[in-house]
């Protein structure tokens, strides 16, 4: 136990690595040697009344208890012209368990306070569920690259080469780290 | 008689501080709390940012404070904070709601109580706790 209820396999790993991301415009990318995934939306900010420092605590109760992620994430699917229900692989910052049941909540992939249920249900698994989450095993089993080895999933989801492959993935989420603002997120597709 | 929480060890506890934050440390150093409220609008603001995020005044007073808090929050934690330079120890992390500056929310030790007399809802008083180089820091207690 290190913080009750937390114990040591729910804060991520501490890992020394890199990951290096290219953008390029759509054009020009038709003739790179890597096959691209397409941006659909990105979004990077929040709400004035979340995470206004560090550790200021000050948001309103029905939002103490969240990622402080739904205004990107309403913002981010807006944008995308697609819901929750269009994506097929979810790369959620896991600095520390809790924080995955809150995004599951913020994303919309079920209601507000039933992200433990959900889980436990099986819906976040690669082998049959709705919606699988970090299917490369995440910074609480892989590695802690700060959300870069989320892109690099997405990306090898979305090319068809992901070593745990989810059959046709089309749009994957990323998310950027729950924590004081700005937070982020963003949905490529293949 | 289960053991009561301490407040982490003040000698490896050190802090920076800069024109906004200065006031709260001096303060807490000479034992009084307070928090930064606008001159203009009287919205209080904790950690004091430059700007008042009601109305942008930078016009800021720091009010003495009762001491008197109540516990919005809280984490039962048993290892060591300081691997290597000290033992494990029982401290309990909390948030500390302060009624008399508009309810904003410190994050302070909560100290002198048990993991299970610690309830959300309690009522808390301050005291200072020492840390390095002479400065001090607001922890809470169960209030008597």
């Amino acid at each position: 136990m290190i913080a009750d209820p937390l114990c040591l396999y729910d804060f991520c790993l501490e890992t020394d690595g890199a990951v290096a991301v290219i953008t390029a415009s759509v054009e020009r990318a038709q003739d790179l040697k890597q096959k691209p995934v397409y941006v659909m939306s990105s979004e990077h900010g929040g709400h004035r009344d979340w995470g206004r420092a560090f550790a200021w605590y000050g948001m309103p109760d029905e939002t103490f208890a969240s990622s402080g992620h739904k205004s990107v994430a309403d913002r981010m699917y807006a944008k995308a012209g697609v819901g929750p229900g269009d994506v097929d692989v979810a790369l959620l910052y896991d600095h520390f368990t809790p924080m995955v049941l809150m995004q599951l909540e913020d994303y919309g992939f079920c209601g507000k306070g039933e992200g433990g249920p959900f889980v436990e249900s099986g819906a976040i698994r690669f082998d049959g569920g709705a919606i699988p989450v970090n299917t490369h095993g995440g910074q609480l089993s892989e590695c802690y690259i700060i959300g870069m080895t989320h892109i690099v999933e997405a990306v090898e989801q979305l090319r068809g080469t992901a070593i745990n492959q989810v059959a046709d993935a089309e749009i994957a989420l990323v998310s950027g780290g729950p924590a004081h603002l700005p937070v982020s997120g963003m949905l490529l597709r293949r | 008689m289960s053991e009561k929480a301490r407040a982490l060890p003040g000698e490896f506890i050190r802090i920076g501080m800069d024109t906004w934050t200065e006031p709260y440390w001096q303060a807490a150093k000479e034992g009084r709390l307070t928090a930064a409220q606008c001159s203009d609008c009287d919205h209080f603001r904790m950690p004091p940012s430059p700007f008042c995020p009601e109305c942008l005044s930078q016009n800021l007073s720091w009010p003495e404070l009762s001491g008197r808090g109540v516990l919005f929050s809280y984490c039962v934690c048993t290892r060591s904070p300081f691997p290597g330079k000290a033992a494990d120890m029982l401290y309990i992390p909390g948030i500390v709601e302060l009624p008399d500056a508009g309810n904003v929310r410190l994050v302070a030790n909560i100290v002198d109580v048990t993991p299970e007399e610690v309830e959300i809802g309690m009522a808390l008083t301050v005291r200072f706790h020492a840390i390095a180089d002479g400065w001090a820091i607001p922890i809470f207690a169960p209030a008597r």
